[in-house]
C-alpha cells in the first residue's frame, strides 16, 4: 500500500512531521539585540523619516528628470536623426516629386464688433491646387462655403489670374511673384532639415495619426516673439499632411477660448486680427484637370490686365548695401547668400529688438517687408529682380562679383546684368562697392560676358 | 478589548514603546520563524535569522511606509536574511556538515519522507506548508503575512499537498511495508 493513501493521510503527516514552532521570547531578545531596541527612539526615527522622504524624492525627481531626458533624447535621436532622417527623406522626397498637390489654406482670425464689445473667433479657408511646373489655384470661400473668388496663377511665366464670382470680373497681372516655383511646400524642406526640429506629439488627422515636429524661432511682426512652425509628418506615409504658423506651442485653434463665442456680423467690425494660420489636408499627386490651371475666365466675364508687384533697380541695389551692410559691411560671396549668412541672421532674430544693431534691424525689416510683399525671405528682392521677373533682365546677363568687396569701395565692382528694354542694349549696367551704377561696354568689362 | 493592529503597535513603536514592538514580535515569531526554516531547514538557524529579522526589523522601523504591511515587510526582511544565513552557511560547512543539518530529528520513515518532500516542493509553495504545518498560522494569518487572500491560501497549500503525495509515491519514499 502505497503512503499517503489520501489527502487526510498527508495532512495528519506534515502536522506530525514538524515540530511546533518554539514560543517567542521577547525579554531574551531584548537582551540580546539591546543596540536594535535602542533604535526605537522618535526623534532618530523622526530624523530617519525625513532623510528618507527627501532621499526618495530627490531619486524620483532625479530619475522623473532622467525618464524625460532619456524620453526626449531617445524621440529625437529616433526622429531626427536616426530612423527619422530616413522618414524626413521620405517627406522631402514626396514633396519634391509630387505633379499635383491639394491642400488648404486655414487662417484664424479673432474679430471684434464695431463696438468693441465682443470678439469672436473666424475661420478663413481657401482651397488650394498646385500643378507642376509652378501652376497654382485658389478658390477662396466665404463662410457659407461658397466660392467667392478664384486665382490661377503662373509662378514660370509670372501671370496671375484671378476672378471674382460676385460682379463677374477678372484681372489678369502680368507678374505674380508671390508663389514659388519649386511648388508649394518647397519651403519647408529647409525646415525638415533643421536640427532645431523637435519632436512635440502625436494628433489624429482625417487619414489617421501624425507625428508632429516643431521648428521654433524667434521672428518678429511689429514686436519680436517666439515663433514656430508645427509640421505634421503622417505616421503611416510620411507624408507632410499639414502646417501650421504658429505652432500650438504659441496659438492652438482648438483651445482659443474665443472660439465658444458665438459669431457677430463679420462685415462690420472694429477690429481684426490675425491669430495664425497653416496648410491642412495635404495631399499628393491628386488627379487634376487641366483647364483648372487655364489662365482664363470663364465665359461672360469682363477682363482687366494690371501690371502685377516688382522690384525695382534701385530697390535691388539698396537691398544689396543693406546686405553688404549686415555682412560686416562687406558683400558676401555669393549674391543669393541667405543660406550661408542663415546662422548670422538667425543669431539676429534670437536677439531683443532693443539688442539690435542698425544694420541688423534694417535688413530683419526690411526682409520682412519684402516677405509680406513677395511671400519670401533674405534675398527676396534679388531673387525676384534677377530671377523670377522674366521682363526686368536680360536672361544670363547678371554676374556677381561682390564676394569681399567693401561696401563703400567705389573701385570694386559687385555685380552687372543687361536691362531688357534699355536705352542702350548693348552697354552692361555694372554696380560698384559704393552702390553706384554705371552703363559699361562689354569689351570695358573686366571678365567676359555670356554670349 | 479588541487587541491594536499592526499599525497602530507599529506607530507607537515609532514613538519608543518598546512593549508595543514587544507585541508585535509575538504576534509575527512563528511565522518569521517558519519563513526562515523554509530556506534554512533548520530549527536552531531559523530561530536565529528570525531574531535577526526582528532586529533588522526594530533599526528600520522608520523606514517602513505602509504601517499596516509590517508582517510583510518582515517577511521580506526575514527571507534576506535567512538567505544570507544559507549562503553563509553553505561556505562554512563541510559536506558532512550540510548532509548532518538537512537530516531532522523525526525517526518515523514516514514522517522523513514528509520532510524530505516538503524540501523538494518550489519555495513558494514550501512557505505556506511550513507557515502552516510548522508555524501553525491559519489561513487568514498566513494570507496576512504573504499579503494575499485566505482563498489563495487554501489553493496553494492543496497544490502542495497534492505534488507531495505525487512525489511521494513516485521516490517510493513512504511506501510501507507490507
Amino acid at each position: 500500500m502505497s503512503f499517503p493513501k489520501d489527502d487526510n493521510e498527508l495532512n495528519n503527516a506534515l502536522s506530525e512531521a514538524f515540530a511546533p514552532s518554539p514560543p517567542a521570547d521577547f525579554d531574551a531578545w531584548c537582551r540580546q539585540h539591546s543596540q536594535a531596541v535602542g533604535c526605537l527612539d522618535p526623534q532618530r526615527i523622526n530624523a530617519e523619516t525625513r532623510r528618507r522622504r527627501l532621499t526618495s524624492r530627490t531619486i524620483m525627481f532625479a530619475a522623473a528628470a532622467a525618464a524625460v531626458a532619456a524620453v526626449w533624447f531617445g524621440a529625437l535621436t529616433f526622429f531626427v536623426h536616426g530612423p527619422g532622417a530616413n522618414a524626413f527623406a521620405l517627406t522631402v522626397e514626396q514633396i519634391r516629386r509630387a505633379r499635383t498637390i491639394t491642400w488648404k489654406n486655414v487662417f484664424y482670425e479673432h474679430i471684434t464688433s464695431k463696438d468693441g464689445k465682443r470678439t469672436w473667433a473666424h475661420t478663413g479657408v481657401i482651397e488650394c491646387a498646385y500643378r507642376a511646373p509652378g501652376l497654382y489655384r485658389e478658390v477662396r470661400l466665404d463662410d457659407n462655403r461658397q466660392v467667392k473668388t478664384v486665382e490661377i496663377a503662373d509662378s514660370i511665366h509670372g501671370r496671375k489670374l484671378t476672378y471674382s464670382l460676385k460682379g463677374k470680373k477678372a484681372t489678369l497681372s502680368e507678374f505674380t511673384p508671390r508663389h514659388d516655383d519649386a511648388g508649394p511646400f518647397a519651403f519647408s524642406l529647409e525646415k525638415l532639415n533643421s536640427p532645431n526640429l523637435q519632436w512635440v506629439g502625436k494628433r489624429k488627422t482625417a487619414f489617421g495619426e501624425a507625428n508632429i515636429f516643431r521648428h521654433t524661432f524667434r521672428w518678429y511682426v511689429g514686436r519680436e516673439r517666439d515663433w514656430s512652425m508645427d509640421l505634421w509628418i503622417d505616421v503611416k506615409t510620411k507624408q507632410l499632411v499639414a502646417l501650421y504658423q504658429p505652432g500650438a506651442d504659441v496659438y492652438d485653434p482648438e483651445h482659443d477660448p474665443a472660439r465658444n463665442a458665438p459669431p457677430g456680423d463679420a462685415s462690420n467690425y472694429s477690429m481684426r486680427r490675425m491669430m495664425g494660420g497653416g496648410q491642412e489636408d495635404i495631399r499628393y499627386d491628386v488627379p487634376l484637370d487641366d483647364s483648372l490651371f487655364r489662365l482664363q475666365p470663364p465665359e461672360g466675364y469682363s477682363v482687366e490686365v494690371k501690371p502685377g508687384d516688382r522690384v525695382t533697380e534701385k530697390e535691388m541695389i539698396r537691398y544689396l548695401g543693406i546686405v553688404a551692410d549686415f555682412n560686416d559691411k562687406t558683400f558676401p560671396d555669393e549674391a543669393f547668400s541667405s543660406w550661408k549668412l542663415l546662422d548670422k541672421i538667425d543669431r539676429a532674430r534670437k536677439k531683443p529688438r532693443k539688442d539690435l544693431t542698425t544694420a541688423e534691424r534694417t535688413l530683419l525689416d526690411t526682409d520682412m517687408r519684402y516677405g509680406w510683399r513677395f511671400g519670401g525671405s533674405t534675398d527676396e528682392p534679388i531673387l525676384v529682380f534677377f530671377i523670377r521677373d522674366p521682363d526686368t533682365t536680360v536672361k544670363n546677363s547678371f554676374r556677381y562679383l561682390g564676394k569681399g568687396v567693401k561696401l563703400g569701395d567705389k573701385g570694386r565692382i559687385v555685380c552687372w546684368y543687361q536691362l531688357k528694354g534699355a536705352k542702350s542694349p548693348n552697354t552692361y549696367r555694372v554696380v560698384y562697392g559704393d552702390l553706384s551704377v554705371k552703363d559699361v561696354a562689354p569689351e570695358d568689362l573686366p571678365l567676359p560676358v555670356r554670349p | 478589548m479588541l487587541a491594536r493592529t499592526d499599525a497602530e503597535l507599529v506607530d507607537a513603536a515609532r514613538k519608543g514603546d518598546v512593549s508595543s514592538f514587544g507585541e508585535l514580535y509575538r504576534r509575527h515569531y512563528a511565522a518569521t520563524v517558519g519563513i526562515a526554516y523554509c530556506r534554512l531547514a533548520d530549527h536552531h538557524l531559523a530561530e536565529d535569522a528570525a531574531q535577526e529579522a526582528f532586529a533588522v526589523a526594530c533599526r528600520d522601523l522608520g523606514r517602513l511606509r505602509q504601517m499596516d504591511r509590517f508582517a510583510q515587510w518582515l517577511g521580506a526582511i526575514c527571507r534576506k536574511v535567512a538567505i544570507r544565513a544559507a549562503k553563509s552557511r553553505f561556505r562554512h560547512s563541510l559536506p558532512e556538515d550540510t548532509a548532518l543539518a538537512a537530516k531532522t530529528t523525526g525517526s518515523d520513515e514516514r514522517l522523513e519522507a514528509v520532510r524530505q518532500s516538503v524540501e523538494r516542493l518550489p519555495a513558494a509553495a514550501r512557505e505556506v506548508v511550513l507557515l502552516h504545518y510548522f508555524s501553525g498560522l491559519s489561513y487568514e494569518k498566513i494570507a496576512a503575512t504573504l499579503g494575499t487572500s485566505p482563498q489563495a491560501v487554501h489553493g496553494r497549500l492543496l497544490r502542495a499537498r497534492r505534488k507531495m503525495a505525487e512525489d511521494l509515491r513516485r521516490n517510493g519514499l513512504g511506501r510501507r511495508e507490507p
